[in-house]
């Protein structure tokens, strides 16, 4: 059978192999012409059925995903039996208005009412009145729905549009092996859920939906965003356990190896996480250490930031499961267009330069003291560093770094337990922190590029937006230009540089990285054994050859080409 | 008989989803009417969490809690009670 591949986002790691079970949400436009002869009557058996089922789901998810997890679905049912609600719903069918009709109406006023409101997770509400009266509706049209309540046997991987959040509940992970959506951010309730449980996730471009058809086997990889459909079942399943037998014989051979060239340069490869537990993953893949731990997780899905204990609790934990290895921690960076915690200004006209990271902490102090109280006291637990995200202006990676100053002596003075010295860096991930990098240089312990950010903002390309994404690539030589000026500012003076951006897990990038002289580069765990293999068969003067000749080229398609090359000669392929 | 009283919201996350079911929860369990004013006038029946969490009330705001009928006193002073005490949790 004929095998396509698509490519999506991975957000949530893991394989799923399974048939495709494409849920189209429930109709929710009845007809009123099919109104019951006793609408009242309809309307409260539809608010019956709907407690059953709300009920079950908060059982159900409970025990699945813990209490915190069904607070949302509790929620529900309060609103499902509020008198602005379900009382108004009611006053109007007694007015003479079709059932269907009067939720709807209802409804769209309280959600519009909640998506004016001044907080983020104020107006994520709104989809949770979106979500009980498309509950209620298909309770009074006595459509159940394509159902994912009472999906056959089998193992499946669901493609929707989107899962609200009590479509989320109702998967049964017997049965489901993954989800491809089309819509829905990385930090989602329905993704963080997900992870939460491991399920594998992959979000792909809207018109994915018409490329996907019900029955069909096929896999998709949460990490790398791959989707591959048509083969069969059996074939796909041994594909993926060669593939997996393979990235595991890789990863038991280099694990005890550090990754160093063939020369002896010494790189040192850490790993992202995003959740404490994570930093065990850097023993299994024989990682250095954590390059980035991403603290906003911490900070998503919840109306106001985590106490000092909660995080502390989580920077310890993380310490402590790296056992003397480093983790850099990264502070918040949250806002423009992923508001969290009730910090940051959503609805800015451009969000990405907006009210973000380090600028949002530095006016919100004591939001920011409270997440270096937490990271300077994990510190006498392990090797700790802080990352200060989205620099661009000088004074503010100084202003950042005397407020750790200030909050480790006041600590001192309490008594607490602190590392004698916990070194602060910025993330160069604007052009003007890459040019003032001297600057910075004399301030800071270290350095981490950013490259996702420094392609975005050196190339003007919002690489979310698909009419300008194929403008947007990393290997453009201004953006290469940039991060060898950073590096190059870093060493003068002594200070490590390492990079963190999704080039870092590359392959192709080994040499240009190698010849920029970065020697840090933190990576998703799984791509950790590759890159250690592509480093032990390259020298340090191919790698200068190959930075320097990069360096001169016009497109970033040249600097690809020359990549390739590169990489076919090295691993012989 | 009416019966009004104000307070203070300390909870930093002022009124999000669960400090409201529980103030709800509370009022709802007795039989007078109560209402949440706020200082610039708006207000909202306190047996329904819809209209509690519209107020968008935020640490710092102060509200007064006004109740009519049987009951009126004691359903005043314990939501003052539930919400000087931060709602007997920290969530």
């Amino acid at each position: 059978m004929k095998e396509t591949i698509f490519y999506g986002k991975g957000v949530s790691a893991g394989i799923g192999i399974g048939r495709l079970y494409v849920y189209s949400p429930p109709e929710t436009a009845a007809s009123s012409g099919s109104e019951a002869a006793e609408p009242l009557r309809a309307l409260e058996r539809a608010k019956e059925a709907a407690e059953r089922d709300l009920r079950r789901l908060i059982g159900k998810t409970e025990r699945e995903a813990g209490k915190d997890k069904a607070a949302i679905l509790s929620g529900h049912l309060s609103i499902l039996n509020d008198p602005m609600f379900y009382g108004d719903i009611a006053e109007r069918i007694k007015a003479g208005e079709a059932a269907a009709d009067a939720v709807r109406a209802v409804a769209r006023r309280l959600a519009e009412h909640f998506r004016a409101m001044g907080s983020g997770y104020m107006r994520e509400r709104a989809d949770d009145i979106d979500d009980i009266a498309a509950r209620l509706l298909r309770g009074l049209s006595g459509d159940s729905g394509t159902s994912l309540s009472a999906m056959p046997d089998g193992e499946w991987i669901v493609v929707a549009p989107s899962l609200l959040p009590s479509e989320t509940a109702e998967l049964d992970l017997a049965k489901v092996r993954g989800l491809v959506l089309m819509r829905g951010g990385e930090t989602s309730h329905t993704v963080l859920m997900a992870r939460s449980v491991g399920l594998p996730v992959v979000i792909g471009p809207e018109r994915l939906l018409d490329s996907l058809r019900h029955g069909e086997t096929a896999a998709i990889d949460g990490g790398t965003g791959q989707i591959v459909v048509g083969s069969d079942f059996t074939a796909l399943q041994q594909r993926m356990a060669d593939r997996r037998r393979e990235e595991a014989a890789l990863a038991e051979r280099y694990r005890d190896r550090p990754a160093v060239t063939a020369d002896g340069v010494r790189v040192e490869l850490a790993i992202n996480i995003g959740s404490a537990e994570e930093a065990e993953l850097v023993h299994r893949h024989g990682a250095d250490g954590v390059g980035l731990f991403r603290t906003e997780y911490l900070f998503m899905q919840r109306p106001v930031p985590p106490d000092e204990q909660t995080q502390f609790e989580a920077y310890r934990r993380a310490a402590s499961l790296l056992r003397g290895k480093p983790a850099v921690i990264r502070t918040l960076d949250v806002g423009g267009d992923k508001p969290a915690a009730g910090l940051g200004s959503a609805g800015e006209a451009n969000p990405f330069l907006g009210f973000r990271a380090i600028r949002i902490c530095l006016k919100r102090l004591d939001v920011f003291r409270t997440q270096l109280r937490a990271i300077l006291r994990a510190s006498a637990y392990g090797r700790v560093m802080i990352l200060v995200p989205m620099i661009s202006h000088v004074r503010e990676f100084v202003e950042a770094k005397a407020e750790v100053e200030r909050v480790r002596e006041a600590l001192e003075k309490e008594g607490a337990a602190v590392a004698h010295h916990v070194e602060v860096g910025p993330m160069i991930e604007t052009p003007s922190a890459a040019l003032m990098a001297r600057a910075l240089a004399r301030e800071a312990d270290f350095f981490s590029i950013g490259t996702n950010d420094l392609t975005q903002y050196t190339l003007a390309v919002d690489r979310l937006n698909e009419h300008v994404a194929e403008l947007y690539d990393h290997y453009h030589p201004a953006v290469l230009k940039l991060m060898k000026h950073a590096a190059d500012c870093a060493r003068e003076q002594a200070k490590r540089v390492g990079i963190c951006g999704s080039m870092a897990g590359e392959e192709l990038a080994a040499p240009l990285l190698i010849g920029m002289g970065i020697g840090e580069w933190s990576m998703p765990a799984a791509s950790v054994p590759a890159i250690k293999r592509y480093v032990s068969k390259l020298t340090s003067a191919t790698c200068a050859d190959v930075c320097r000749r990069a360096l001169e080229l016009e497109e970033p398609g040249q600097v690809r080409a020359l990549l390739e090359r590169t990489r076919r000669e090295a691993l012989g392929e | 008989m009416s019966v009004s009283k104000s307070v203070r919201i300390d909870d930093p996350s002022g009124f999000h989803i669960r400090p409201a079911q529980l103030f709800q929860e509370a009022a709802s369990r007795f039989p007078c009417d109560i209402r949440v004013k706020t200082e610039d006038g708006r207000q909202a029946d306190a047996k329904s969490v819809l209209g509690l969490m519209m107020l968008g009330l935020a640490q710092g705001d102060s509200i007064s809690i006004e109740a009519d009928g049987e009951g009126a006193e004691e359903a005043v002073e314990t939501l003052v009670s539930l919400i000087r005490g931060g709602f007997g949790d920290s969530s």
